[in-house]
């Protein structure tokens, strides 16, 4: 037996144990009752079948005489077979989660009405607990049929399953729920092109590429006063990644503005201003381009006015916190790429307000029924139910929700973190929430 | 935070990797006048779009797109440096371009005796993708984190 048959059969042995293991985890999570993740044990089951197939298929033709290279690429095309697998073992500790993570309704019933805004698909949530201090989702539609397709196979028809990590401490944090409004921004960007729609109506599109150009040689030069010998491209694909990331950041805080409404912006500067510099990342824009950004769109959409009546001082903190900058000297590109998002903001508006469409929270929506839902609040009535018989915007709730705590803490910046660590409050909100999403689902 | 899942992270080089190594296997079927089915046309297929994009590709604001495989600058950036390895002397364009016909005509079922040297060279591209590819994948599951400060290194110089 040669050489080449005797590893092809190794890797395909190995591969065939790692497919092996994982669908008996797929069988016994989807035959449990009450589980989550039944459209994610269908796609973990279609990729394992393809994997299975394309093995069968490759040990086939390694039965033949081989070439060195027709023998090299098979080999390698076993260990990627192999890396597909072990990358699906990833997935498998989302399903073990499934039985352990409590399901909140509020949460979900919440996220549904943001997932059909954003994504404009059906979903189905997989939450996950996070030990880092750290929000994401991912819709997991896009790798999937990205390997499936790869290997030659549909993906399974039904809901996108959507991953939430959450931290463990922020299981019952409702106040903070709006910031899984932008994770899912991420995933919006992802499917709906929206980076590329940003840069495609930017009016002045010739001019912003003259300035990444010269970006690029700047970044190109500081590199090379370390030592780092970096091509053009290479220095173009590096301060590009950086541009990209702090646009989806930037698109991200858009989308969960118009669609929660003002509570993003509390949820926000609960969530990210306690352990923040004002010092940029490769991956993020500082927390006070961030906050100006949200500020000026709280403007343009009108909320303002009523901010400002009723939180006067916190308002004014937040401006004074976005109007920070660091006390580090930015190198030309790092200025640029802050130059450039701050200049696309305008567009970056207009193309989630048209991508939400219907979908965008108004001042004028809230206003119908804040009254209403203040009070209720006030009293400790939960605010599951409206005079006219119909449940609240769960938006409304929130937000009546936030202004509640910080006119209670009369409107110090210390009332954000108040209303955050007030866990009977947020109890109490999360029951009115439930309830709604109740009488809502009767409803229909 | 968008902090890309490991799953999705790998989803980009397994592919790429994948493609590569069916582009080798194609390739060699074509050199044995072996008739190409759906999956080895497509491969020779992706490979051209991917030949293509990566030959067009100017320093844009927007980026490479022109192949899923190539959605991430990563990516994009291996598969760059890998035929630079590959053909450090050659001018790049026209040795893209070259390879690029090459396919064409193993597409095609037209290649001929003196077409035998670049299509093993193409083979040897391709697997020099997928062995970067599959390196990348390996590597990600030992690595930590890449430092999204990086760039402050950069700047190292300027404050010292």
């Amino acid at each position: 037996m040669d050489t080449h048959k005797q590893e092809a059969a190794f890797l395909a042995r190995s591969c065939r144990r790692g497919t092996s293991e994982l669908r008996s985890r797929v069988h016994s999570v989807r035959d449990a009752d009450d589980v989550q993740g039944v459209q994610l044990c269908a796609y973990i089951s279609a990729c394992l079948d393809a994997i299975d197939r394309r093995l069968a298929d490759l040990e086939d033709r390694s039965t033949a005489p081989l070439s060195e290279s027709d023998a090299a690429a098979i080999t390698s095309e076993l260990r990627l077979l192999n890396a597909a697998t072990r990358s699906l073992h990833l997935a498998g500790k989302w399903l073990k989660e499934a039985h352990h993570v409590p399901t909140d309704v509020a949460l979900l019933f919440f996220l549904d009405k943001a997932a059909a805004a954003l994504l404009q698909v059906d979903v189905e949530f997989i939450t996950a607990r996070d030990d880092r201090y750290m929000f994401s989702s991912l819709a997991l539609d896009r790798p999937f049929s990205e390997l499936l397709e790869d290997l030659n196979s549909p993906l399974p028809e039904g809901p996108t399953p959507i991953l939430l990590n959450f931290p463990t401490s922020e299981i019952h944090t409702v106040l903070l729920h709006p910031v899984f409004v932008h994770e899912l921004g991420h995933d919006a960007i992802a499917k709906h092109g929206l980076r590329k729609a940003v840069f495609s109506s930017y009016p002045d599109l010739d001019r912003l590429q003259k300035d990444f150009s010269d970006a690029v040689a700047s970044y190109t030069a500081a590199a090379a006063d370390v030592g780092e010998s970096l091509s053009e491209e290479e220095a173009g694909s590096g301060l590009r990644s950086i541009l990209h990331d702090w646009v989806d950041e930037l698109l991200c805080d858009q989308m969960a503005l118009l669609f929660a409404g003002p509570s993003y912006l509390f949820a926000a500067a609960g969530f990210l201003l306690p352990a923040a510099a004002p010092l940029p990342s490769g991956t993020h824009p500082s927390v006070s381009l961030r906050l100006g950004a949200l500020l000026q769109s709280l403007g343009a959409t009108k909320w303002r006015p009523m901010l400002e009546s009723a939180l006067p001082n916190t308002m004014e903190w937040l401006d004074t916190v976005a109007a920070r900058r660091s006390t580090l000297e930015w190198p030309e590109f790092m200025k640029f790429v802050a130059s450039a998002t701050e200049s696309l903001g305008e567009t970056i508006g207009s193309v989630v307000s048209g991508h939400l469409k219907g979908a965008t929270y108004e001042p004028s929506a809230f206003s119908e029924s804040s009254n209403e839902i203040s009070l209720m609040i006030k009293h400790q009535v939960l605010p599951a139910q409206l005079d006219s018989g119909r449940p609240p915007d769960p938006r409304g709730v929130l937000l009546s929700a936030w202004l509640r705590k910080l006119e209670e803490a009369e409107d110090s910046p210390e009332g954000i973190a108040a209303a955050i660590a007030d866990s009977d409050f947020q109890e109490f909100i999360s029951q009115s929430l439930e309830m709604s999403c109740i009488l809502a689902r009767w409803r229909q | 935070m968008n902090e890309r899942q490991p799953l999705e992270e790998l989803a980009g080089p397994i592919s790429m990797g994948l493609l590569a190594e069916e582009v080798v296997l194609a390739v060699g079927m074509a050199m044995r006048d072996e008739e190409l089915g759906h999956r080895e046309r497509r491969a020779i297929e992706h490979a051209q779009a991917f030949l293509r994009g990566l030959s067009s590709t100017t320093n844009d604001i927007i980026g490479p797109a022109v192949l899923r495989q190539m959605d991430s600058d990563q990516t994009y950036m291996d598969a760059f440096r890998a035929i630079k390895l590959h053909a450090p002397d050659q001018p790049f364009r026209e040795y893209l371009e070259k390879v690029e016909q090459v396919l064409g005509k193993a597409l095609e079922g037209k290649l001929e005796t003196n077409d035998q040297s670049l299509c093993l060279d193409a083979q040897r591209l391709f697997l020099r993708v997928g062995e970067i590819q599959l390196a990348r994948t390996s590597g990600f599951f030992e690595r930590s984190k890449e430092d999204p400060f990086s760039w402050t290194r950069i700047n190292k110089k300027q404050h010292s």
